[in-house]
C-alpha cells in the first residue's frame, strides 16, 4: 500500500507528472520556435543557454514576474484557477499511458481521457469569457464555433485505435487507453488497421491543429485582425499560464498520438536506449507535422475552416471509426 | 469493473486537482510577492483607443452559445426553424413523438448490437 502511494506521488510530481510535463513543454517550444524560425528563415532562440534552450524558460519567467493586470470588468483569480485545473487535466491525462509508473487504466477509461481532454479546452473558452472586451469576446465566439466542429472528430480519432483493439484483441481491460497504447501499432499489419488507423492519424493530426489554434485554424487570436483574440486582455502571469497551457497540450495530445497510433517505443523497450530514441524520434515527427502545417498554410477565414473540417475532416474521421467498428466483420 | 473505472477516474481527478491548486498557488504567491496594485488607465477595457464603457463589454453568455450554433448549422437551423416553427400544437407533438421514437429505437439497437 505504501509502495502505491509512493508510485502515486512519484506520478503526479515528477514522472510522468509536473517535472517532466514542465520541462518536456519547454523543451518542445524551443523545438517548435527553432523548427517554425528556420522554415522562415530566421535563426529563432539562440542565446540564453546552449543553442538557446533555455529561452522559454527565460520568457516563462519573465512573463510571471510581471505586473498582474486585470480590467474592472474581468474576475482576476478565477482565470488563473481554471488554467491550472486545465494543465493538471493534461497531466492527469499523460499519467494514463503506459510509461507512468503508477499507470491509471480501467475498462471504458477512455471516456475519462475524452473527459480530461475537455478541460484545457473548456478552461480557454472560460478564460476568454472572463476578461470581456470586444476583441476577447469576438475570439471567444469564433473559438465556440470551431470547438463544436472539432471536438466531436477529436474524440473519434482516440477512439479509433481503442476501438479496433478492443474489436480485435480479447484483452483486458477493455477500451482502455492503457491497452490501446500497448497494442495499436501491430494492427498497422492489417490492411484493414492501416486504413483505419491511417485515416485517423491523417484526421487527428489535423483535428490537433484546430484544437492547438495553429496556423491555419488560429482564427480565434487572429493576430493584427482582432488585436489577441481570446487572449486580448491577458498579460504578465497569466499570459505566462495561458502559454504554458499551450505547450503543455501540445505535449500531452502530441505524446498521446504517438502512442495511440505509432505504438510510443514499439517495437522497442522503453526501458532501451533505441526505446528511448525512437520514442522521442517519433514525438519529434509529430510535431513537425503540425509545424510544416503553421509554416505553409496561411489563416482561413471561420467559414473556410469550417469548411475544411466538414468537408476533409468529418468523412475521414467517420470512415475510420467505421473501419474500426466494423473491423471484426470484415476480416471474418 | 464499475469500481475499477471508479477508482481510476478518482485517481486522475486527484491527479488534476493537486496539480491544479500547485500550480494555482504558485500564481498566488507569484501576485502576492510582487505587490504591485495596476491602477488608472490600465483597468479600463482595451479597444484600440476608443472609449469603451464597461457595461457595453460583456455579451449575454446565452448568445455567445447560441451565436456560435447558429453559426456552425446556419443552413441546417433556418431549414428546421422554416418547417417546424408552424404553430400548430399538433405538429409540436408529431415531431416530440418523432423524436422520443427515434431515441427508444438508438438505444435498442445500441443495447442489442451490444
Amino acid at each position: 500500500m505504501n509502495e502505491e502511494i509512493i508510485y502515486f506521488v512519484i506520478t503526479m510530481l515528477v514522472f510522468p507528472g509536473l517535472l517532466f510535463t514542465l520541462i518536456a513543454s519547454f523543451l518542445t517550444q524551443w523545438y517548435y520556435r527553432k523548427l517554425y524560425a528556420h522554415m522562415q528563415n530566421r535563426v529563432g532562440p539562440r542565446f540564453i543557454g546552449p543553442f538557446g534552450l533555455l529561452q522559454p524558460i527565460a520568457d516563462f519567467l519573465k512573463l510571471l514576474f510581471k505586473e498582474d493586470i486585470t480590467t474592472i470588468v474581468a474576475r482576476r483569480r478565477e482565470q488563473a484557477l481554471f488554467l491550472s485545473l486545465g494543465a493538471g487535466a493534461c497531466i492527469a491525462l499523460l499519467a494514463m499511458l503506459p510509461f507512468s509508473p503508477y499507470p491509471i487504466k480501467a475498462s471504458y477509461d477512455v471516456i475519462i481521457a475524452l473527459y480530461l481532454t475537455y478541460w484545457p479546452t473548456i478552461a480557454l473558452v472560460l478564460v476568454g469569457m472572463m476578461a470581456p472586451n470586444p476583441f476577447t469576446i469576438i475570439g471567444t465566439s469564433r473559438f465556440l464555433s470551431l470547438l463544436l466542429t472539432y471536438e466531436p472528430l477529436w474524440a473519434v480519432t482516440l477512439l479509433v485505435p481503442v476501438v479496433l483493439v478492443a474489436r480485435t484483441y480479447a484483452t483486458s481491460p477493455i477500451y482502455s487507453i492503457y491497452t490501446s497504447s500497448l497494442l495499436a501499432w501491430t494492427l498497422w499489419r492489417s490492411p484493414i488497421g492501416f486504413l483505419a488507423l491511417g485515416l485517423g492519424l491523417i484526421t487527428s493530426i489535423l483535428v490537433l491543429q484546430c484544437k492547438l489554434m495553429l496556423k491555419p485554424f488560429d482564427i480565434p487570436e487572429a493576430e493584427t485582425e482582432i488585436v489577441a483574440g481570446m487572449f486580448t486582455e491577458y498579460s504578465g502571469p497569466k499570459l505566462a499560464y495561458i502559454i504554458l497551457l499551450h505547450d503543455i497540450e501540445i505535449v500531452v495530445y502530441g505524446l498521446l498520438i504517438v502512442y495511440l497510433y505509432l505504438g510510443g517505443p514499439a517495437p522497442f523497450d522503453l526501458l532501451s536506449i533505441p526505446g528511448v530514441l525512437l520514442f522521442i524520434l517519433k514525438y519529434a515527427i509529430v510535431v513537425l507535422c503540425l509545424i510544416m502545417i503553421k509554416a505553409a498554410t496561411a489563416r482561413f477565414r471561420i467559414e473556410q475552416a469550417m469548411i475544411v473540417i466538414l468537408k476533409y475532416a468529418i468523412p475521414m474521421g467517420v470512415a475510420s471509426i467505421l473501419i474500426a467498428s466494423l473491423a471484426p466483420i470484415i476480416l471474418w | 469493473m464499475i469500481s475499477e473505472s471508479l477508482i481510476a477516474l478518482i485517481n486522475a481527478l486527484i491527479i488534476m486537482t493537486i496539480i491544479g491548486l500547485i500550480l494555482y498557488s504558485t500564481y498566488l504567491y507569484v501576485v502576492s510577492r510582487r505587490g504591485l496594485r495596476p491602477s488608472g488607465e490600465k483597468l479600463k477595457v482595451y479597444a484600440c483607443g476608443e472609449d469603451y464603457p464597461a457595461e457595453k463589454a460583456s455579451v449575454s453568455h446565452f448568445n455567445l452559445y447560441w451565436g456560435a450554433v447558429r453559426r456552425v448549422f446556419r443552413s441546417s437551423y433556418l431549414y428546421i426553424r422554416d418547417k417546424m416553427h408552424t404553430g400548430i400544437l399538433n405538429d409540436w407533438y408529431f415531431y416530440m413523438t418523432v423524436m422520443v421514437l427515434s431515441l427508444i429505437i438508438i438505444l435498442g439497437v445500441t443495447f442489442f448490437i451490444r
